[in-house]
């Protein structure tokens, strides 16, 4: 299959297009020959490959569809089934039961709301939940798990299985136990103990904390920072503490949960606009702007758009430089959620706002997650001094919530550190870069041998697209087998018709791993048929006309 | 799937290749016209296909018609674009935060004192160089410090590194989740335990869990602020009850019986009615209360609430946060303490973050009631999953209080010796019960406002903080509470503080409060 392609090479070594269109990274390990990710793509967008290809969501063909909805549909049938079976007591029901003593209650959940839970995702669970017993670096230890009954009952037959880590969020490397920052957060316990069980604005502030918040205003280029505990409650926390019932918000279709429940706890007016369509986006601010309350038709006191750095189940980047052309003309305010891409987009790892060289001024609230790029846990909000100022004042996460655990704290502190270069050695950029290589070479390997594979191609988040529900199973399963760990997703996380695979990429990684990865992936790719991709690979329909082919005629 | 949509969906497609299957073909007939073909031998049979075709037609037609145009960017299109830029300009949004409001936030918090510690936040603190006993953070039990469990954190930290690097779903369960889990079920007495990462997203991620839109919750008014949160997402009916109050409670469930009897006396319903969710054979109702109640620091009444449930058949779920590992002669909460079995109550919440020294929270009770959250709970499923070196640090904090019932009597002995101290300073009210380890003390007499009362009541704590040796503090809102109690001093005593300390700690207080309030 690789015979066929020619790896034509640049002399500096930069990203060159075969016959077939996809990328072809030379891919070597001694970093510091190679010109940076970021050189090639400047190099990239003088002419070969168009605007189009930097960011993708293929679609299949039409017969996919059919047989996903027609697996999904059987599925059900066989459901219905069993339901009926259990009900007339043929089968014997492993459903959890409610109390004999609660007779003549409400039900507690209707009975259509865990139909789907009861006869499908039971059947396959053991693709998630799986437990570990190391760090969760760039291999990992699972525990072996056995089920007697089909997934309702789970056994440790007390074996672990060494596998490749493509599914935690490792991005720079940092899940580590030994180093710097494991040292640092072992000797932070000594100093600080174990957790304050205060919240920060009682008693829980400790100089560890104020440490780490002017950290984070430095690395992402605020005025001011205020660190939480988790990342999921920054978000429910804070966004009421910004907007209210007054005001509207315009979020992304493809949004987080967090961002969700952040603004129905808020009681703003929501509109959603079509993920990344930044038509849409201009539309629907239009209205919001123009028009006011569909109800009361009263002007809004504020507009809050909120998108995410990287959409992390699509792999793809917001177009913030549109954003913020839109913001300033509308005059709205944006919340930028960086959870996935602080520290691993971005030449210096700042995140989207480094990767596309804009102003962090222009964004009023950048928000973040600590738990992805740094190993660690929490989230902070980075903003104007005034806006910090009062959200340590107003916000519920400082109220109630108790403090960040100063081991955890420590981490953040220790691995930014690294990142920014502070510590006196290069680690940090060359994790970085490091990080954005594994990301080319492996989205353009994939792409080559035929996969479907969504998003921009400098995220390190890349799904491999599956849509069958029977397939998602056997994926995780057979890669498990394989000792590769990935995660698999399906309805409702995504879309009923679009159920993929997903591989987290990790400055960890070397090549040799994720060789081994991607000929695992081929391997499984040809026993479950799902190199769906028209564009590139073998099945690819190439057009006689097609720009990347004349190129390639042009170059040869 | 719904069934409704099933019937209306599958009942034509079953019946089309049924009627298609018995279509009188011509086969006898070679001779016939296109007509007596598509007819077939029979009209009425061919009248049923045509019906149920122009069903499936308008079923179709009805389905679309539901996303019809947005009248919004109708009218705007009415607009020129002159009048369209005219209004923009027009448009004046606030500052995403407005100065004022900054700086009357900033007012209120200068009251306070701004302590920052400059190592643990354990019996004693220092800040700004100073030592001060700390009656101001909520660790009971005094495991903060505590070697062993310090031992086990930075074990942890060589096994397992500092983050889990995922959610619970996809490889973040590490081994010790689910030791702890196992261990706080067993600890607790229940079938099975959930581990959350944070303890405020617990109980704001088990209620909207099982109550959506639609259901009836009755929450007492003194609910912290997480419940508060969590009812606002689940979107349900929310009736408040006075604090404690549970003849106001079954006044208001006896209420809701009586509109259930007249739903359910109306005719007999029909067939499509089934999935009525307003029904009240399906509307689920839920209590929500705490064990010991974070701004008040007294039980609820639980035996009441026990007798209540049988009679009007509710839910009860029953945060514990405070009271896990306090209250009960093993610490397992007031359950114990009124002795009550587990099984009556539906949900029980507590937190790692106070008694045990750790951070994250947990629900507990039932496996059919709490494994529903593993793929309902938001903050379960959505959150990356708690640190393994607070996971297992909380375990290991288990094993050290299981069996020491030594230890909960201390911290029983100790406050009700707090709260006797406390009541004798003139001015100011103890209104909390009295073997709590959180006391709250409200001016007796109150000047009128909650600002001014705050301002008196924070004069009172940083007296102390300046002339003292001892650290108190004033208990604080957030702005968007739904029912803000009344300020207070919040005084949490600590098991292993002497009784020396703990008296000379009240007698600094009486001290300020006679300085400040003028008394004799």
């Amino acid at each position: 299959m690789t015979e066929q392609i020619d790896h034509k090479k640049r002399p500096n070594g930069a990203v060159t297009l075969d016959s077939n269109g996809a990328g072809d990274y030379n891919m070597t390990n001694d970093v510091k020959s190679l010109p940076t990710a970021f050189e090639a793509h400047e190099e990239e967008d003088t002419g070969v490959e168009s605007k189009d290809e930097e960011e993708e969501f293929e679609a299949a063909t039409s017969y996919v569809d059919v047989f996903t909805i027609g697996g999904y549909v059987t599925l059900q049938l066989f459901g219905y089934l069993r339901d009926f079976l259990r009900r007339w007591k043929v089968e014997k029901s492993l459903v959890a039961q409610e109390s004999e003593d609660n007779v003549g209650f409400a039900p507690l959940y209707s009975n259509w709301e865990d139909f789907y839970t009861r006869n499908v995702y039971i059947r396959i669970r053991d693709c998630w939940n799986r437990p570990i017993c190391s760090v969760p670096g760039a291999t990992i230890k699972l525990l072996e798990r056995s089920t007697p009954n089909y997934g309702w009952d789970f056994h440790m037959t007390g074996e672990t299985i060494e596998c490749i880590n493509m599914g935690s969020y490792n991005y720079l490397g940092f899940a580590e136990k030994f180093g710097t920052c494991a040292e640092d957060a072992v000797a932070a316990i000594d100093k600080y103990g174990v957790a304050g069980c205060s919240p920060r604005d009682d008693i829980g502030t400790q100089t560890v904390h104020l440490e780490l918040e002017a950290l984070v205003a430095r690395f992402v280029g605020c005025e001011a920072a205020v660190t939480f505990g988790m990342g999921f409650a920054t978000n429910s926390a804070n966004i009421p503490a910004l907007v209210d019932k007054h005001c509207a918000v315009l979020s992304d279709s493809l949004n987080h949960s967090s961002i969700v429940t952040g603004v129905r706890l808020s009681g703003a007016f929501v509109k959603t606009y079509k993920h990344n369509d930044m038509a849409d986006m201009e539309n629907k601010l239009k209205e919001l702007v123009l028009a006011g309350h569909p109800r009361t038709r009263r002007p809004f006191k504020k507009v809050l758009i909120i998108v995410e750095g990287v959409y992390s189940m699509e792999g793809s980047i917001c177009k913030l430089r549109e954003i913020i052309a839109l913001k300033k003309k509308y005059k709205a305010y944006l919340f930028l959620d960086e959870a996935h891409s602080i520290g691993a987009l971005g030449p210096h790892g700042r995140g989207v706002v480094d990767y596309f060289g804009l102003d962090p001024k222009d964004v009023d609230i950048m928000m973040g997650t600590f738990t992805k790029s740094f190993g660690s846990a929490g989230g902070y909000i980075a903003g104007s001094r005034d806006l910090i100022d009062y959200l340590k004042n107003a916000s519920g996460g400082m109220i109630y919530a108790s403090a960040m655990p100063a081991a955890v704290a420590q981490q953040i502190v220790t691995s930014m550190t690294i990142i920014m270069g502070e510590d006196g050695t290069d680690e940090g950029i060359r994790r970085i870069r490091q990080l954005a290589e594994n990301t080319r070479y492996f989205r353009s390997e994939l792409k080559k041998r035929g996969f479907i594979i969504y998003g921009h191609k400098d995220s390190p988040v890349v799904p491999l697209l599956l849509y069958y529900p029977t397939k998602i199973a056997t994926f995780g399963r057979f890669m498990l087998q394989r000792g590769i760990a990935v995660v698999v997703v399906g309805f409702p996380a995504t879309p009923v018709k679009l159920g993929r695979a997903r591989f987290c990429l990790s400055a960890a990684h070397t090549k040799e791993m994720l060789d081994k990865v991607l000929q695992a992936t081929d391997e499984v790719g040809d026993i479950l048929n799902i190199k769906y991709s028209r564009r590139y690979g073998p099945n690819a329909a190439v057009k006689k006309d097609s720009p990347s082919v004349v190129n390639a005629r042009k170059n040869s | 799937m719904p069934m409704r949509f099933s019937r209306t969906i599958f009942i034509p497609l079953i019946a089309f290749p049924i009627l298609i299957a018995t279509h009188g073909f011509q086969n006898k007939n070679p001779e016939a016209s296109l007509v007596e073909h598509i007819v077939g031998t029979s009209w009425l049979h061919f009248l049923f296909e045509v019906s149920l075709t122009v069903y499936i037609v308008f079923l179709g037609v009805h389905g679309m018609r539901r996303t019809s145009a947005n009248p919004v960017a109708e009218s705007l299109n009415q607009l020129t674009a002159k009048e369209k830029e005219t209004m923009l300009k027009e448009w004046k949004p606030e500052p995403l935060v407005s100065t004022a409001f900054v700086k009357s936030v900033q007012r209120i918090e200068s009251l306070r004192p701004k302590i920052v510690c400059e190592g643990k936040v354990g019996k004693y603190v220092v800040s700004g160089g100073k030592k001060y006993l700390n009656l101001a953070s909520y660790n009971f039990l005094n495991l903060i410090g505590n070697t062993t469990l310090e031992e086990t954190a930075k074990a942890a930290i060589r096994k397992y590194g500092v983050g889990s690097c995922g959610p619970r779903g996809f490889y973040g369960t590490v081994d010790v989740h689910l030791e702890l889990e196992e261990k706080l079920a067993r600890f607790m007495g229940c079938e099975e335990a959930i581990l959350y990462s944070y303890g405020t997203a617990t109980i704001s991620s088990a209620i909207p869990a099982y109550s959506k839109r639609g259901d009836l919750i009755f929450v007492d008014e003194g609910a912290n602020y997480a419940i508060q949160q969590g009812l606002t997402v689940s979107r349900s009916n929310i009736k408040y009850f006075r604090h404690n109050d549970m003849d106001h409670l079954e006044s208001l469930l006896e209420d809701l019986h009586r509109q259930n009897q007249i739903a359910l006396n109306k005719p007999k319903r029909k067939f499509f009615d089934r999935d009525d969710v307003d029904h009240p054979s399906r509307r689920r109702v839920f209590v929500v209360v705490e064990g010991l109640y974070a701004n008040y620091g007294d039980l609820c009444p639980l035996p009441q609430l026990i007798a209540l449930k049988r009679k009007y058949k509710f839910r009860i779920f029953l945060d514990e946060t405070f009271s896990v590992g306090t209250v009960g002669g093993t610490g397992r909460g007031v359950t114990e303490h009124f002795n009550i079995p587990q099984a009556s109550i539906d949900l029980v919440t507590g937190s790692l973050e106070h008694a045990l020294g750790s951070t994250g929270g947990f629900c507990c009770g039932s496996s059919f009631v709490v494994d529903h959250q593993r793929l309902s709970g938001v903050g379960y499923c959505f959150s990356a999953s708690l640190p393994p070196l607070l996971a297992a640090s909380a375990s290991k904090a288990l094993d050290l209080i299981d069996k020491n019932t030594a230890l909960f009597e201390q911290l029983k002995t100790k406050s009700e010796l707090m709260h006797k101290s406390l009541s004798r300073i003139n001015g100011l009210t103890v209104g909390s019960w009295n073997g709590s380890p959180i006391q709250h003390l409200r001016l007796q007499k109150s000047t009128g406002s909650h600002q001014s009362d705050s301002e008196l009541l924070n004069a009172i704590t940083n007296k102390v903080l300046e002339s003292g040796k001892t650290l108190f503090l004033t208990s604080k809102y957030a702005p968007d509470e739904t029912i803000a109690p009344l300020p207070s001093i919040r005084v949490l005593v600590n098991a292993d503080m002497s009784q020396e300390e703990l008296i000379s700690a009240a007698d600094e207080l009486d001290q300020a409060v006679r300085n400040v309030l003028g008394h004799a």
